[in-house]
């Protein structure tokens, strides 16, 4: 004999949210590590051009 | 409509709802009758929304059953003038209870073991357009079970659907 039983779809939303906070995070942590490494780059080259002229 | 006042509907008309985990979504599936005969096709599943399971399947006739059954009528009003026929174009459906069949996962076929060809021949259809209601149910009982009693099929509510022709165990 048979049986089969019916449930409740569950709702997708929780997990689009999930996976904009996810991606949200990721995007964040990128995007600050890109702008400590711009930085950098432009103290050297002030650097070298000031040895060079003292010479 | 009737069937929403017995709680029963069409399992594709409740959108938030679906055929549990580890349950076979039978729809599409094949089903034969005692002697493996095909019957039709499972069309749809009927639910009762708080009892949460299926107490019907539907099917879809096959046209060669429509066609003997429509050859037994005729028979029969060559025989006998008087008798009325309850078969219109366009009932191309029945119902079968959950209880009354097994599940066959491997093959996707459900198998109606207690059913014959013969009683699945005579047993009233009805068209998909205008839905049944509780005195349609009861004639599918008695043409499939016409040895229990008739005073178990007197019920309104959903105590109808608590005997064991829709109870799996």
């Amino acid at each position: 004999m048979a049986e089969i039983k019916i449930e409740k779809k569950r709702p997708i939303w929780p997990w689009i949210v999930a996976l904009l906070l996810i991606f949200g995070l990721v995007y964040y942590v990128f995007l600050r590590e890109d702008h400590v490494q711009t930085g950098n780059t432009v103290e050297m080259e002030n650097t070298t051009t000031t040895d060079t002229i003292a010479e | 409509m009737e069937n929403k006042d017995k709680n029963l509907y069409r399992l594709d008309e409740l959108t938030d709802y679906k055929v549990a985990s580890n349950y076979s979504d039978v729809r599409g599936w094949k089903i034969v009758d005692a002697d493996n005969r095909t019957i039709g096709k499972i069309d749809n599943l009927w639910v009762n929304k708080d009892m949460q399971r299926v107490v019907y399947l539907d099917v879809k006739v096959d046209k060669a059953l429509i066609d003997d059954s429509r050859n037994e009528v005729h028979d029969t009003i060559a025989n006998d003038n008087g008798r009325e026929f309850i078969y219109k174009e366009g009932d191309s459906h029945l119902i079968i209870p959950i209880g009354s069949v097994n599940i066959n996962k491997d093959t996707k076929i459900v198998m109606a073991n207690s059913i014959s060809y013969d009683t699945f021949r005579r047993t009233g259809r009805y068209n998909i357009q205008h839905n049944f209601d509780r005195n349609y149910e009861r004639s599918v009982l008695r043409s499939y079970y016409p040895n229990d009693p008739q005073s178990e099929f007197e019920s309104n509510d959903d105590a109808f659907y608590n005997r064991r022709e829709f109870d799996g165990h």
